[in-house]
């Protein structure tokens, strides 16, 4: 529940955003610059020919994917690697490697390697997913202090029982961490990725208009995509609260 | 006397300087852009008393957000960006034919492909919304292969040779570099079709602020006798023009480009069955939600204004 003067001062914020823009659209007068009622225009008319609903399904379902394979992927590998300095010493110069290299110089091998259709797209989402993810575990493990273990074992548990009352839990906020941050990410990536031989998506939607001077389509696809990415971390945030909340400190709980 | 003689160069210098206008020209480092970057690189703008300078854009739909946003004065584009351009508010004029071209597009098909027939049920890449994707339409309508009989790709014109060599696509329409690229690079890729083959010409058409066109005239009907000047150079002189325009373009070598730029034939002039074809053109766009228009032949006549080469070179319209 946010306080009435927080909800006011959002509300102030908000207004002075769009303010703002009308009146450098007013001031500048061209075509390129359309006014926060035009951009809402554009919008309702790419709602009712039914264009935006379908392109945010496309981008949405791209994102969740590629999301999703990437937690599933990066952290079991990060407790792996934190873990086990085997699989470490022989994961970590290919992961160090890849994690600088961002996902947008993957286009053209990836249409190369895996096609026009939505594996490329996919894989984009994935790719910025799971180096995040993998870290933020695996930094996770590092973290948990000897100590913490060294009493659990005193107790008598097996190693199993250790990895799943002591080391989960404790790196499941940094894994939780992780992942909103690559979340926000994939957002950017859709873009990118809607750059490969797409015909609908957000991404799609924001450089074809631009290509075509539609700008009014193009900022209400950008408003959209900014509006999807708060109720995907939200989602995630109220998610992660309530099925992981044993995991999490208690402030991590009340992130929003 | 010395006295005099610096009275008079002043006098002749502020005089120059009065005449001399300035104009900025948007180009993309693409051969389409050949005839204005040799205007403005051989003097021939400076000639007709035009300062101008180049202003180098990513691409050409950059050029042309350049001239629309007032950044640039003139550019260089192909039919439908500029419709759209105007179609949704963009202040811009079109004076002139920059070139003409019936070798630039082209069709390209793997081994699946030898006769028209054999189009369909197949996936065809194009660019939406390009020159490409109207010689697409046209060689359907042509060939009367109905449209639901392919499947099309919309693939930006550089991943379509990749597409084409993983067999994700069987044919795509798009121009040169790509088409000659793909029939060199992809094993049993060909060339099927260039657009004159279809009975098709291109156009590269010289688009210029609305501003100025009506507020400075002048400028106007000098900078379109300039250019007129430059493309019957580059006609006679392909080889220096392709010099000249690989300081900007920076192709492979200079005989590539000036391979190039003889695919194109640089009138300098601007004709009824361009604005006729334009109109074909502008039909088809609204018909494909590209323009937000509903009278193709008042968009194009919103569009195009033959006055200035009428006043610059009446022998070179026929408007």
């Amino acid at each position: 529940m946010i306080a009435r003067p927080a909800l006011l001062l959002t509300g102030v914020s908000l207004a002075t955003g769009i303010a703002a823009w009308w009146v450098a659209s007013r001031a500048l007068n061209s075509p390129l610059f359309p006014s926060p009622a035009e951009i809402v225009a554009s919008a309702k008319e790419l709602v009712r020919t039914g264009v935006l609903l379908s392109d945010i399904a496309v981008s949405v379902k791209r994102i969740a994917i590629g999301f999703v394979l990437g937690c599933a992927v990066g952290i079991p590998l990060g407790l792996a690697m934190g873990l086990f300095r085997p699989v470490r010493v022989f994961c970590e110069p290919i992961v160090q490697f890849l994690r600088f290299v961002p996902p947008i110089a993957w286009l053209i091998p990836a249409i190369m390697w895996f096609g026009i259709g939505e594996t490329s797209k996919i894989l984009l989402i994935f790719y910025m997913t799971v180096f995040l993810v993998l870290i933020n575990t695996m930094a996770g493990v590092s973290s948990i202090r000897r100590n913490m273990l060294r009493s659990a074992e005193s107790c008598g548990v097996n190693r199993w029982q250790l990895f799943w009352w002591v080391v989960f839990p404790a790196t499941m906020s940094y894994s939780v961490a992780g992942a909103r941050i690559a979340l926000g990410n994939s957002f950017a990536a859709v873009v990118g990725a809607e750059l490969i031989a797409a015909d609908s998506g957000i991404g799609f939607r924001i450089v074809e208009s631009g290509k075509w001077l539609a700008m009014g389509d193009m900022f209400a696809a950008i408003l959209i995509l900014g509006l999807l990415g708060i109720a995907a971390d939200r989602l995630v945030n109220d998610l992660t609260s309530r099925w992981l909340r044993h995991y999490l400190p208690p402030a991590e709980q009340h992130v929003g | 006397m010395r006295r005099s003689i610096v009275l008079l160069a002043m006098l002749w210098t502020a005089s120059a300087a009065a005449q001399t206008a300035n104009l900025t020209v948007g180009v993309a480092p693409s051969i389409d852009n050949t005839l204005l970057i040799v205007a403005v690189k051989h003097g021939f703008l400076a000639k007709e008393g035009v300062k101008a300078e180049l202003q180098l854009f990513d691409s050409s739909p950059g050029a042309l957000q350049g001239v629309v946003a007032g950044r640039a004065d003139i550019t260089n584009n192909t039919e439908p960006p500029h419709l759209a351009a105007r179609a949704r508010g963009g202040k811009i004029v079109q004076i002139m034919t920059g070139y003409q071209t019936g070798k630039q597009n082209a069709s390209v098909v793997n081994e699946t492909i030898s006769k028209d027939a054999d189009f369909i049920g197949k996936t065809i890449g194009v660019q939406r919304g390009s020159g490409a994707h109207y010689h697409l339409a046209w060689f359907l309508q042509r060939s009367k292969i109905p449209s639901d009989k392919v499947t099309l790709k919309f693939i930006d014109s550089p991943d379509q040779i990749a597409a084409l060599a993983r067999n994700d696509i069987q044919a795509f329409f798009a121009w040169e570099p790509y088409v000659s690229k793909a029939s060199e690079t992809v094993p049993k890729a060909r060339i099927y079709r260039r657009n004159e083959e279809d009975g098709l010409l291109f156009s590269g058409n010289i688009v210029m602020r609305e501003e100025i066109v009506k507020g400075q005239r002048d400028l106007a009907v000098r900078t379109v006798k300039g250019l007129i000047a430059a493309a019957d150079w580059i006609m006679k002189n392909p080889m220096d023009a392709a010099k000249v325009a690989n300081e900007v373009v920076k192709g492979p070598s200079v005989e590539v480009v000036a391979k190039q730029i003889q695919n194109l034939t640089w009138p300098g002039d601007f004709r009824r069955k361009v604005r006729d074809q334009e109109i074909g053109i502008a039909e088809w766009g609204i018909g494909m939600g590209l323009f937000p228009a509903k009278d193709a032949t008042k968009l194009v006549d919103e569009l195009i204004d033959p006055s200035i080469i009428k006043a610059a070179a009446p022998s070179r319209t026929d408007f």
